[in-house]
Parts: C-alpha cells; structure tokens; sequence
C-alpha cells in the first residue's frame, strides 16, 4: 500500500466498523431477554457508554465517512456518483439518529433488526463503489489449470496441517498444570489424529468448492470472482446464524436477512479494501487469479522469517481470542468466531506462501480427498475415546468447532424444533392466577416473622464450606448455616436469572416468556406481603422492577445504583440502617439480588491465597468477601433481637460454569454446575420448633415462596403441578413423592431443557441450541459424572419434557393466546 | 478428455461431502414423527388424563411404527392411567424390548 492509501483505509475500516459494532448492538437487542439482561442492566458498562454516545459519535463517524469518500466523489464519474449516494444515505441515516436516538431505545422486536440491517447496508455500499472505482483495474481471469488446482489442494491440506499442529501446541500450553487422565500421551495422539482428520475433511470440502468453482467459471473472470465472493459470503452467513443468530434466538426471514447482510458487509469490505490495493499497484495484478483478491497473490520470495513472523502472529491471535473468550464468552460464540478468523488468516498465509505449481495425478486428489471422507463415514469413537475427545475439545477450542461441524448430527430434530417452538413466547399472554392460599387473609401468627430473602446472583453450593467440607474461606456463613436448615439437594428451577428470580417470587415454573405482564396475579410472594401488611424493603434489581406493583408501603434499597452494581455489603449496611429506622413492631421484608460475584464483576486475576486451592480464586476471593458482610449483618439481628423472629433466606438463582469443560458463566447452560444452587433457610424459633424437614430430599428454588407461606402459617396447597412445595411442611408421605418426582428445568434464555430423576442423582440435558443430549449422575452427594444418553432415556426424557411443556402451556393459557392469534 | 474426468471426480467427490452433510436430515425426515400431529394429539391428551380418547390414536401408531419405543411407553402411561395393568405390564414389556433396555419404563 502506498502511503496515501493506508491511512484512507484505516478510515474505512474504522467507517466498517463503527457500523458492524452498531448492527452488532442492534442484533443484540433484537432478542428481548438479551436486551433485559444485558443491555440494560449493562452488564458490560462499555456497550451501555457506547449506546449513550452513539449519536455523538455518529456525526464524528460521518466526517470521517465524508473525508475518506471526497476523493471518489471529486472525481466524478460512475463511483462518484454512487459515493455520494452513499454518502448521503449515511447523512439521513445520521440526521435521523440524531431526532430519534436508535440505541437505547432498543428492546426485541423488528425495529432492532431494520436498525441492523441499515447498519450493515451501509459498508456494502462503500464497498460497491470500491468495486465502481476500480472497474478496468481488475485482474483478467486465467483459465483453471490443473497446477493451479493442485496448488489450491496443497493449501488446502498446508492449512489443515497448520492450524491442527498450532492448536495441538495451543492445547499442550493450556493444559500445562491441569489433572487430565483422560489426556496422556496416548489420549493426546488420539485427540491430534481425531483433530487431523477433522481439519482435512473441512480442508478438502473447501478445496472441492473452490475447484468446481474455478472449473465453472472457465475464463469468465468476472463470474469466477462472484462466484468465489458468494461462496465466502455463504460461508460467513452460515457462520453468523450458527453461532450468533441461534445465540440470540434469532430465526425465519430475520436471521437470515441478518446473516446476508452481515456477510454481504464484511466480504464487499474486504474485497473492496484488496481490489482498492490492487488498483494502487498495477504490479501485484500480473496473472491474478480471483481467489489471490481476497489471500493475497503466491509469493516466490517470502522468507522463512516472513512466514514465521505470520506463524507467530496466528498463534497470537489464536491464544488472544481464546482469552477474550475467557473472558466474556456466550456458549462458546466468540471462540469459535475467533477460530474461524484463525482457520482464513491461516489459510491466506499459506495461500502465500506456497508457491510450487506441481501436478497432483488425479488418482492422489482422490485419494486425498477419501480419505478424511471414508474416516468421517467409517470411524465410530468408542466410549473411551468419546470421553478422551470431549476432553481434548476442552482445551483445543480448533477441533471443538471442527468436530462439531464434522460429527454433530442432530440426534432428534423435530423434538429441537418442537424446544424452539415453545421457547420464548412471542404471543401476548393473560397472566395465570396463582394461588398458594385461596383466599388469601392476614395469617393468624400473633407476631410476624421478619422475612429477609437473598439471591446472591450465580453463588455456587460448593463455595460454601456448608456444602463442601474443603471450602475454609466462608467461616461466618457457616456458622449461618449451623443456626440454619441447609438443603443440601437444592436445584433451580431455570437456569440465567431472567426467569429464576420472577420464578421464586411467583413460586412456580413459568411460562418461557419475557414477560407475562401484568406479573402481580402470578406473584404469590407479593401477595402474601400484601396481605400480611409487610414493609417491603426491596432492592429494585433490572428485572423485579418490572414485575413488582408500585407500592407506598416499600422502601428501596440501592436505590440509584444501577443492578450490576449491587454488592451485598452495601446491601446489608443500607438495610441494617433501614431496619433501625422502621418501626420495630410492623413486619419487615427485605429483598436483595447482589452481583458480587457474577461472571461480569470477577477480576481477572487476584493474589491466590492457599485457601483458595482448588478452587476458582477470582470467585472464591468474592465469596470470601461477602461472608464477612453477612457475619456483620447477622450480628447486627442477634444485637437487636431480631435474629430469633426472622427467616433468612439465603440462596442463588442459578450456579455458574467457572472453567469445567472449559466453559466460563451460565448463558443457556444447564449443567449440573448451573442448575445446583445453596439453599439455606434460618428458621424463626416457633418455626424450627414445629418444622417437618428433610433437607435431603429434592429442593426447588420454587419452594421458597410457599416456605415462606408456611413460616406465616399458612397451609400452602399448590394449585397446579408447576406450583413449589413448602419445605418445613412436608410429610413422610410428601417427602417420598417428591424424591421419585421427575422436574423439568428450563434455561431462561434458549431452548435447553434438562429433567432433574432419583431425587436429584440424574440430569438429562437437551439442547436444542446445539442439537445435542447429555446427561449427569451421582451417588449422594458426590460429585457428578457425565454418562451415556441410551435410546430408553431419550424417548423417556424427552416425552416428559414435551409434558412439562404443554403443562406450563396449559396453565398459562399458551394455547389460548395461539388459537387468538391465529383467528386474527 | 483428462479434463473432463477431473472435472467429473472434482464434482464426485463434492457431491460425496454434500451427501454426508445433508443425509441426516433427510434421514431424519422420513419415518415416525415424535411430535408430527398424531403424536401430539396422544401426548396432549395423556397430559389431560383423557386416556381413552388417547389410547385408539396410540395404537393406530403403534401399527404404523412398530418398532418406535415412544408409541410402546405412551401405552405403559395409558393402560395404567385406565388401570389395565395386564396391558400396562406387557406395553412395559414391548418398551424395553424395542429401547433395549431392562427397567427403564419404571420410572413412571
């Protein structure tokens, strides 16, 4: 690039990007629980800054788009014409920004996706009048000759080759530490040759594509060059659905007006980008063929250093991606995009690099290309090596990806359509009425206990040294736990706080909707508050804002602190001073959902205290902070004589991944680490007197609501199967039903469904998101172990979560809402 | 004519990898359909405890997809639902035979 031309493209990188980071917004909150979740709560506070700027930097953003285009436009001609249609598009679309700030206004429905759509258009057109500008530059197309395509086949398999031996190496280097006894020498040279064999076939598959494409086009240059920008552009926009579109439970004509459009944007920005570079220098266009526009053409004299330097330079970008990844991740989405940018950079520097033009017999093409084909076809891994090769995918997120695309076979497709289907509801719903008490008077209880709920947001059963003897850093919290009942087989009833939170309020599953508004004839809980005339001290938190009646008789806590912000220390030191203040005979309910130590607010790195061996520190550190906050608070009741009159309710609203299987947060997951939460119940005194517990029998984080109708006791009857259980008033008889009861949990953000059997010993997990059933045993309460899906199981688990599903429609009127929406 | 017969291997061979990637969702296209009309019909009705609506649907299917374990657990769930343990136990019976697995259909 001449010097002149790299700052202009610079510019029009920045220009491209500015865009694809607004559609990228826009996608984002396309998706309603994505948009409740994450948008506004900002649980990355820089997409928030970026949103509240948006319109500043738009004119900032059309300056730069005016000064990058003007020399085009000064020209005149065909592109400038068309520059300063472009040109003048993106000034409305500016302008229009500007009356009607897009960003923040948006929250699911089509608006988002128009949004998207324009902002993935308006780099398409940059790059149509790049292809405008540069017309009679172009290269002239060659015919295909068989050298050529014997070279394109050495890439082929030269990338395979590259990217298998650098992600071994990348796995090697994550593995350093790590007890693997599944990934010994052996189990590492099967996971390599499964790892080689999956990279060939998707090597060889490009090849073909490419080699027919060329066979094809013949000296049609113009048709060989569309053909090969299509073919990039399909691949893109295939990548796109796969992996952010089915994330952001994107589907039908939207997702895939998206995915054209994202591709058509970042394909026409870089062909647009090279072609400009190619017209700069009329040497680099002698015997171009069209696929050198996009790799770059062979270069006879690339040093070893060169490569090596772009070796290195992949690998690079191969750990940073996994990194990011770390990180901030959603079901492996952005790895395995950074994979993908890893498989084309390596592609294109091999592209270069291999320069011989030897010719391949056509028996050795066959050959080459069988064999990873007949591999695919004929190789079935045994059980050992499927535990080796699910190990290896762990730390070689390369083979993850391409062992997915290889072997992943949807095992029952129109089951995964049927999770879809009924996964967030988009028909208008009338709220169900639930009841734990008919009609529903102020309990007879002569004082009324004071009634503390708190949902640490993502705190893990197995950081507390209640749950798990080798935990010594949550002292005071244990301590809670010995004046406390711990159930020690507690589960929640959907994983992701979007539907767990509002499911421990309205004491029931819920229908996968976000949300069925008005929410109060749902909310048990605030009924019974009500009811009993409780002062509700209550942390107004992103979620419960909505669903939560206005009240006079409601005190806020954290009041201006955004919810991504609550810590429980602050939490517990506003409220003990609030609890002063009140009067002390009127009863007290204080409801809290503090962030500490979810996945967004973990540092990345802290001092490792030996206390913190074996486990996670970054969270463990967190855990350790908030039990010395809860000491103080639970002091703070016994030095006012409170402590023996409340029920504290200490519990999550689902676990987190914090490394198992290479897996970080709780996105759609419901593994067993996700779905197992602490419930830890103080009892007041009359109470734990009179109580009925066993605390290891199958817990529900819906059974909080009705305990807490019983500590006021009520005898709550659940009016529907969906409906908790109240957990101090269970009989032999109650217990023994709800240990040989089945439990359908339910991700809040995707079609992923899992079936809790045995009393919590089994988990069968469907996901509809990745086309694949798992499932998890344990004895006791020993740790979990993944085991194989028979045919029995799967017809059986599946049949009861298409039960469960209609249950929950039937209950919340899903039906109803279909039939009304048909008839209009 | 050499040409030719690359060009002919080439497209062969990439018509070979298409296959394999869509063969399975042809595949899984034909046969019984676990939620196709019929299927949810028994299903929603098993679900409503309206068994004796579901069971003629049920054994309709069970003539049409012999083989299909879900139609012989849909049967355990509604003879015992209409008390008939005889026919319970022998639809148990058929379930594990055709899931092959002993013990499976007592979950319920």
């Amino acid at each position: 690039m001449t010097p002149s031309l790299r700052p202009w493209a610079a510019g029009r990188l920045l220009i491209a990007g500015f865009c694809w980071l607004t559609a990228a917004y826009a996608c984002v909150a396309s998706s309603t629980f994505a948009s409740l979740q994450f948008l506004q709560p900002r649980v990355f506070p820089w997409v928030g800054t970026f949103s509240d700027w948006h319109v500043v930097l738009g004119w900032g953003w059309l300056a730069l788009a005016a000064a990058v285009s003007w020399p085009d436009v000064r020209r005149g001609g065909a592109s400038g014409r068309l520059a300063a249609t472009v040109l003048a598009a993106a000034a409305m679309a500016v302008v229009f920004n500007t009356l009607s700030p897009m960003l923040p206004s948006l929250a699911g429905g089509t608006r988002p996706i128009v949004v998207a759509l324009v902002a993935f258009a308006i780099p398409t057109g940059f790059a149509a009048v790049d292809h405008v500008a540069v017309r009679g530059c172009r290269p002239s197309g060659l015919p295909p000759r068989d050298d050529d395509e014997s070279r394109l086949l050495v890439v082929a398999v030269a990338s395979a080759l590259v990217v298998t031996a650098l992600y071994a190496v990348h796995a090697s280097v994550a593995m350093a530490g790590a007890f693997e006894p599944d990934l010994l020498t052996p189990g590492l040279l099967t996971g390599l040759a499964w790892s080689f064999a999956d990279h060939l076939w998707i090597a060889c598959i490009v090849f073909l594509t490419l080699a027919a494409i060329a066979r094809a086009a013949s000296r049609r240059a113009r048709f060989y060059y569309a053909a090969v920008f299509v073919a990039l552009a399909v691949a893109i926009a295939l990548a796109f659905w796969r992996l952010a579109g089915t994330a952001l439970g994107m589907h039908g004509v939207p997702a895939w007006s998206v995915a054209a459009g994202c591709a058509t944007s970042v394909i026409g920005t870089w062909a647009g980008l090279r072609l400009r570079r190619l017209a700069d220098r009329p040497a680099d266009r002698q015997a171009l063929a069209p696929l050198d526009i996009f790799f770059g053409a062979p270069r006879h004299a690339t040093s070893a250093t060169g490569s090596a330097l772009g070796l290195l330079t992949i690998a690079g970008l191969a750990a940073a991606s996994a990194e990011v990844a770390r990180l901030a991740d959603w079901d492996f989405v952005l790895l395995k995009a950074g994979v993908l940018v890893v498989w084309l950079t390596a592609f294109g520097l091999v592209h270069r690099v291999v320069t011989s033009r030897v010719r391949i017999p056509l028996w050795a093409v066959a050959a080459v290309c069988l064999l990873p084909l007949v591999a695919q076809q004929t190789l079935d891994a045994s059980a050992d090596q499927r535990r080796t090769l699910a190990r290896y995918e762990v730390y070689n997120p390369s083979f993850r990806l391409a062992h997915g695309l290889v072997h992943d076979v949807a095992a029952t497709p129109s089951f995964d359509r049927f999770l879809r289907a009924n996964t967030s509801v988009e028909a208008a719903l009338r709220p169900a009425n639930l009841e734990f008490a008919p009609s529903l008077t102020p309990s007879a209880l002569p004082e009324k206990p004071l009634v503390f709920l708190f949902i640490v947001d993502s705190l893990r059963p197995d950081y507390l040294g209640s749950y798990n003897p080798a935990v010594r850093f949550t002292p005071r919290l244990d301590a809670f736990a010995t004046e406390s009942v711990v159930f020690r087989n507690a589960f929640t009833r959907f994983g992701g706080t979007g539907l767990s939170v509002p499911a421990i309020w309205a004491g029931s599953a819920l229908v996968h909707k976000q949300y069925v508004l008005p929410f109060h004839p749902m909310n048990t809980l605030e009924k019974l508050l009500d009811a009993n005339g409780y002062r509700k001290v209550i942390g107004r938190d992103s979620i419960m804002d909505r669903l939560l009646e206005p009240s006079p008789a409601a005190d806020a806590l954290d009041a201006g602190v955004a919810n991504m912000d609550y810590r429980l220390c602050g939490t517990l030191e506003q409220l003990a001073m609030k609890l002063d203040s009140l009067d002390a005979s009127a009863p007290v309910f204080a409801y809290s959902l503090p962030q500490d130590v979810h996945m967004s607010r973990l540092p990345s790195r802290v001092e490792s205290g030996p206390e913190y061996q074996g486990f996670h520190a970054p969270y463990a550190t967190k855990v350790h902070a908030i039990d010395a906050c809860f000491g103080r608070f639970v002091d703070f009741l016994k030095a006012r004589g409170l402590y023996e009159r409340s029920l504290i309710v200490l519990t999550s609203d689902h676990g987190e991944m914090l490394g198992e299987d290479g897996r970080f947060g709780h996105s759609t997951h419901l593994f067993p680490q996700v779905v197992r939460v602490p419930l830890i119940m103080h009892l007041p005194a009359a109470l734990a007197r009179r109580a009925a517990v066993d605390v290891d029998t199958l817990a529900l984080s819906t059974d909080i609501t009705p305990t807490i109708y019983s500590a006021l006791g009520y005898a709550p009857v659940a009016g529907n199967p969906t409906m908790g259980r109240s957990l101090v008033a269970m009989d032999a008889q109650a217990i023994e039903a709800r240990r040989r009861e089945t439990v359908v949990i339910a991700s809040s953000y995707g079609p992923v469904y899992a079936v809790l059997q045995d009393n919590g010993q089994r988990l069968y997990i469907a996901d509809a998101l990745n086309s694949q059933d798992l499932a998890y045993e344990r004895a006791g309460n020993g740790p979990w172990a993944g085991v194989e899906v028979t045919a029995a199981e799967r017809t059986i688990d599946q049949f009861l979560i298409r039960q469960h599903i209609d249950e929950v429609s039937r209950v919340f009127h899903v039906d109803d809402a279909a039939t009304h929406d048909s008839q209009h | 004519m050499k040409s030719l017969a690359r060009t002919a291997l080439l497209l062969t061979l990439l018509a070979a990898y298409v296959a394999t990637i869509v063969r399975p969702a042809l595949v899984a296209g034909g046969g019984f359909d676990a939620v196709g009309p019929a299927s949810r019909y028994v299903e929603l009705a098993i679900g409503e405890h309206r068994y004796a609506e579901a069971l003629p649907v049920a054994l309709d299917l069970r003539r049409a997809h012999t083989g299909e374990p879900l139609v012989a657990y849909w049967l355990v769930t509604i003879y015992q639902g209409l008390g008939r343990t005889v026919d319970a136990r022998a639809a148990r019976d058929d379930f594990e035979r055709l899931s092959g697995q002993t013990g499976a259909a007592n979950a319920d």
